[in-house]
């Protein structure tokens, strides 16, 4: 598959299952896993949150426990080189600049597949990245068989 | 061909550049409609400040308030009975209590111990300590409920009603109890540590595992559209209508909409802005007004020592035969009720949001803690209020612009003339503090409904309907946020009862291994005895 033969992949996570079979997919075909970036947007804290009044939790810790979150999934020893991103601000925007300033080749992005209400209302970041990206973008989606 | 595509080029990067623009100014193009709507709106209203005709906004709310009120208010045994959902938070109130075998009671002693962080474990999950959840959640319910508020239930219900007020709180304690235990036991944590939790979690997750799983997010989706109602009236709008009614007192004449727009402007810097400082700060106040507060209540009772008993008894026989009160004994209970309600929050799922970013990972422990909110809301704090209100005999004069806080003022008033200043600025600060809290209860349940993304929305609507809040009356104003409010217990409470044998099985595992000296997290509270 050429179009992951690219040096620089960028895979959003949203730690759901189906985001992580994505980078599962992505890593088995790109055998390297320093060509994978993996990228997980926070939104920002609100200024009312009690964490934020009592200054107990601030953006450099949440970073810090995003990354462990990760390792206790995927073991440091497993992905070496693999390359974690932790970006602060709205998803669909977020990936679509860290895409374009760090030249990244495709992005593959899980799409829920989210029906009903909450595909109105909730929207899709799949869905705007594919749109703004300027590169090309891999919506992933799990095989309704499996 | 060369030129061709060159032109190709040229025009895609116009294009991209222009989308990107596009991209960048979505943010003010959702603000300005908004802001040219509520401009067109209310700006007739604002120029022409005449009382004696009905304001816009009263004739906005009118109509929903008469249309929830013939539901919600629906009077159960006769002309002056109880309204429906009084009756629905009582009734629970009371379940609880003896389902929970009155752990209002003996659990007060332990919630005393966790708050003084004797059970603080660092290495637990959640946002901030037992102490920190609990002034959270309390910053959002001392306000204006214990000063205007039981200033309303004495003029419609009597001295009387604040006995029943009192009963009420003590009930709700363990109504607060067990929402806020489940707001622990089924938040989520998210990968970055923050938390989401309160009822709108509880209902979807703990009905669930019940396999009624449909039925708990039906709930959970109708409880998160009264709490962004409830927040924008209870918690918004009738406490800027009623900051500007102490600040209207103090200096006649001032323009409601002048400080409508300050109000608001405050406000929006915070939720929208994100200046963190603001917020902190006034949370941070309030626990230093509520002090302030109770001395010039406890010093306004010294003055006045030799009537008390005469006002305590007043308090007690006007409970069970009230004079001039229409509907008699069930008219003050009711009045009592409600204020209750309104004040403490208990059975309406609010502060169970606050609670669940607790650092613990004992649930029982966080609702332990939980009690002591009713209790210094209700039990404490209006009461010092009422009795400050009856031992003057404020409350005898049901003469014209003696409503809410101006009646608590004329209180103070008697005693220390330059009082009602100091009062005043409490009132606006508990307000504002109320309106912080609230807007971050309205925020989650938004967040719930319409992803975390898409809060700003919300956040505007918060701030336009802190400047409306002063322009409207009283009364139009408190039966929108009573209706709201209250009715985000129907969802709450029907959660909560399903639930409640988990609770109480949670609470008896709890206590043994408390009492079984199993529990000591940092320090042998139970062992030195």
């Amino acid at each position: 598959m050429s179009l992951l033969a690219g040096d620089r992949i960028l895979v959003p996570i949203d730690f759901s299952e189906v985001s992580f079979a994505a980078l599962d997919e992505t890593l088995n075909y790109a055998q390297d896993p320093t060509k994978v970036t993996v990228i997980h947007i926070l939104s920002p804290l609100v200024a009312v949150e009690p964490s934020v009044v009592w200054e107990t939790l601030d953006d450099e810790t949440r970073k810090k426990n995003v990354l462990n979150a990760f390792h206790e999934r995927y073991p440091k020893s497993l992905v070496e080189h693999l390359k974690l991103e932790v970006k602060i601000g709205d998803p669909g925007v977020e990936i679509v600049d860290y895409a374009q300033k760090h030249n990244i080749h495709l992005i593959v992005i899980a799409s829920h597949g989210r029906t009903g209400l909450n595909r109105f209302l909730l929207g899709s970041v799949a869905e705007r990245v594919a749109r703004h990206a300027k590169c090309p973008v891999l919506i992933w989606r799990k095989s309704p068989n499996t | 061909m060369n030129n061709k595509s060159q032109d190709i080029r040229r025009f895609l990067t116009q294009r991209k550049n222009w989308l990107n623009l596009k991209r960048k100014r979505h943010n003010l193009g959702i603000l300005s409609p908004i802001i040219v709507v509520s401009i067109l709106l209310f700006s007739p209203n604002v120029l022409a400040q005449d009382q004696a005709s009905p304001s816009i906004v009263d004739q906005i709310f009118g109509p929903i308030v008469n249309f929830l009120a013939t539901i919600l208010f629906f009077p159960i045994g006769g002309e002056n009975g109880f309204p429906i959902i009084v009756l629905w938070l009582f009734i629970a109130a009371i379940f609880f209590t003896l389902r929970m075998r009155f752990v209002n009671f003996w659990g007060f002693r332990h919630a005393i111990e966790v708050i003084q962080g004797k059970y603080d474990d660092p290495n637990d999950e959640g946002e901030v300590s037992h102490f920190q959840a609990l002034a959270t959640a309390v910053s959002g319910t001392v306000g204006l409920g214990n000063i205007a508020g039981v200033a309303v239930a004495i003029q419609l219900g009597g001295p009387g009603a604040m006995f029943w007020l009192t009963i009420a709180g003590l009930c709700g304690m363990v109504t607060k109890f067990v929402e806020c235990t489940l707001a622990v036991k089924y938040r989520r944590v998210l990968e970055d540590g923050t938390v989401l939790g309160g009822p709108m979690y509880y209902l979807t997750r703990g009905l669930g595992d019940r396999g009624l799983r449909p039925l708990g997010q039906g709930l959970a989706i109708l409880f998160c559209l009264l709490a962004i109602g409830g927040s924008l009236g209870g918690g918004n709008m009738f406490q800027a209508n009623q900051s500007y009614a102490a600040i209207a007192n103090l200096i006649p004449g001032f323009p409601n909409w002048l400080f409508g727009l300050v109000l608001a402007v405050l406000t929006g810097v915070v939720i929208i802005g994100g200046i963190r400082r603001i917020g902190a700060v006034a949370e941070k106040l309030v626990p230093a007004m509520a002090v302030i507060y109770i001395l010039a209540c406890l010093f306004v009772i010294i003055v006045n020592i030799a009537q008390v008993p005469g006002a305590v008894a007043t308090i007690i026989t006007q409970a069970f035969a009230p004079s001039a009160v229409a509907g008699g004994v069930v008219g003050v209970m009711v009045q009592g009720f409600r204020r209750s309600a309104f004040s403490n929050e208990a059975g309406v799922g609010s502060a169970a949001i606050a609670h669940a970013a607790a650092r613990t990972d004992e649930p029982i422990r966080e609702g332990i803690v939980a009690l002591l909110e009713p209790f210094i809301d209700t039990v404490v704090i209006c009461n010092l209020t009422a009795i400050s209100i009856v031992l003057t005999g404020v409350y005898q004069n049901t003469g014209e612009g003696l409503d809410g806080v101006t009646m608590t003022a004329g209180a103070f008033e008697t005693v220390i003339g330059w009082f009602p200043i100091v009062l005043s600025i409490a009132v606006c600060l508990f307000a504002f503090s109320t309106i912080i809290s609230w807007s971050y209860y309205g925020i989650q349940a938004w967040a719930y409904l319409f992803g975390k993304n898409n809060t700003l929305i919300f956040k505007i609507i918060y701030v336009v309907c802190t400047f409306l809040g002063c322009l409207g009356s009283l009364s139009v104003i408190i039966d929108f946020s009573d209706l709201m409010l209250l009715s985000m217990a129907f969802p709450n409470l029907l959660g909560c009862y399903f639930l409640s044998n988990e609770v109480a099985a949670d609470l008896n595992n709890y206590w043994q291994r408390l009492t079984s000296g199993e529990m000591l997290a940092n320090e042998p509270v139970l062992g030195e005895k």
